[in-house]
């Protein structure tokens, strides 16, 4: 497979597969007060170890599921699964460090029902592991990508004599609907 | 005072809680107020559960709980619904919706974590539904209105073209901006005027609490006199 084969996939999967962008999912995410870099870095990455390790489990309990018949109850498990996940983050965050945790202390309920349904829809589009685990990946690379910008914005020198009335939330919501323009447009 | 100034927030406004329900959902007044007033009793019936279960529910292993918690209730109002109003429910694409609600309501357990007294819990959750639902129906009737120039399914303005963009997610974005800027324009004018009167009404206690002071000295004077 040559290169140019490679990083046209690695675009195609990083602009069609990017959920806050392109069908809204994560808007909650990207809209939270994250003010800096770092936290937006971090907090990717934290959204890409608990997604990554819930598709994997879930993955795997679907298999077991599938060979004892009782599929009806992977809703429930995939469910539980994924909060059992976002509780370990926030504990281990809690522990690491308790500073990030104070400023993002509202983003628990988001993550845990935008992570869910971020795996519910890439199980429902995808049929082998490989598929999944790489669909899981570019999301994740989508949701930092867009959190990195909207963070990088509001971490500018330029808007920092904003008005009060622009301060926390509205500053996001309108940085991602230029995006999300942006990529509509794309 | 201070009561009335905690309640003034929008989750979904303030801290991008419950953005995505609203985007997808609120494309039109009808499936808003559906989805609205089903999150209301899907709020009230999980916070009963809440309050029942909550001496027992360990700080380190809330989240699951609160997932169960929620589960249980919207499969409850789930069953419910589906008997009852069959031809409403099938149109709101129910079980996916439903599945939005956790966020509403994990954020609700959430901000009522330290709430010990279930009545002002309660009302507390209450409130944040009814807060929810108010946006759900302005968004969706706004959306509904520009994009087809209809109010639940009735037409509004004669021979309008319509702008679909507005059902799209973009739309709904734009919208939902600039609710969000006329509700912080509209909540930073109410927490200013408040902040005002909560400064006149100390200066007044001030003022109060130095002549009572005073006055009995006063008095003694005069009696001795």
């Amino acid at each position: 497979m040559s290169l140019s084969v490679l990083a046209s996939m690695f675009v195609a999967g990083l602009f069609s597969s990017n959920v806050i962008a392109s069908n809204g999912i994560g808007v909650d995410l990207a809209t939270n007060s994250l003010n800096t870099l770092k936290n937006a870095i971090y907090y990717s990455f934290i959204i890409f170890a608990i997604s990554m390790c819930s598709a994997v489990s879930i993955y795997l309990t679907s298999l077991v599921f599938t060979a004892l018949k009782i599929q009806n109850f992977l809703i429930v498990a995939g469910l539980l699964i994924v909060s059992m996940y976002v509780q370990m983050g926030e504990f281990l965050v809690k522990k690491l460090s308790p500073l990030f945790y104070t400023q993002t202390k509202y983003l628990v309920p988001s993550l845990v029902s935008t992570l869910f349904i971020v795996i519910v829809c890439a199980f429902a589009s995808t049929t082998s592991f490989l598929e999944l685990v790489t669909l899981v990946l570019f999301e994740c690379v989508g949701i930092l990508l867009v959190l990195v910008i909207i963070a990088g914005i509001r971490n500018s020198g330029s808007i920092d004599n904003k008005p009060a009335l622009l301060k926390g939330n509205l500053v996001s919501l309108i940085i991602l609907l230029f995006i999300m323009m942006a990529w509509t447009a794309f | 005072m201070k009561k009335i100034n905690e309640n003034v927030f929008n989750p979904a406004l303030m801290f991008g809680i419950g953005l995505f329900p609203l985007l997808i959902v609120a494309d039109n007044l009808k499936s808003a107020m559906l989805f609205g007033l089903l999150i209301l009793c899907t709020i009230a019936i999980c916070c009963f559960i809440y309050y029942a279960f909550k001496p027992i529910i360990l700080e380190n292993v809330r989240i699951p709980i609160y997932a169960l918690i929620i589960f249980a209730g919207v499969y409850f109002l789930d069953s419910v619904v589906s008997e009852l109003f069959i031809e409403s429910y099938s149109s709101v694409h129910a079980l996916v919706s439903y599945l939005f609600v956790a966020v509403i309501v994990m954020f609700m357990f959430e901000s009522s974590k330290k709430e010990e007294n279930f009545k002002v819990g309660f009302k507390n959750a209450i409130l944040l539904g009814i807060e929810y639902l108010i946006s759900l129906i302005i968004v969706g009737s706004v959306r509904e209105l520009l994009s087809f120039g209809t109010l639940w399914g009735k037409e509004i303005v004669v021979d309008y073209v319509g702008f679909p963009f507005f059902g799209g997610i973009v739309g709904g974005l734009l919208v939902i901006t600039i609710y969000a800027l006329v509700y912080n324009v509209l909540s930073y004018v109410i927490k200013r005027h408040f902040k005002v009167q909560e400064t006149l009404v100390t200066r007044y206690q001030k003022y109060l609490e130095e002549n009572v002071k005073f006055e009995p000295q006063e008095r003694e004077t005069e009696e001795e006199e």
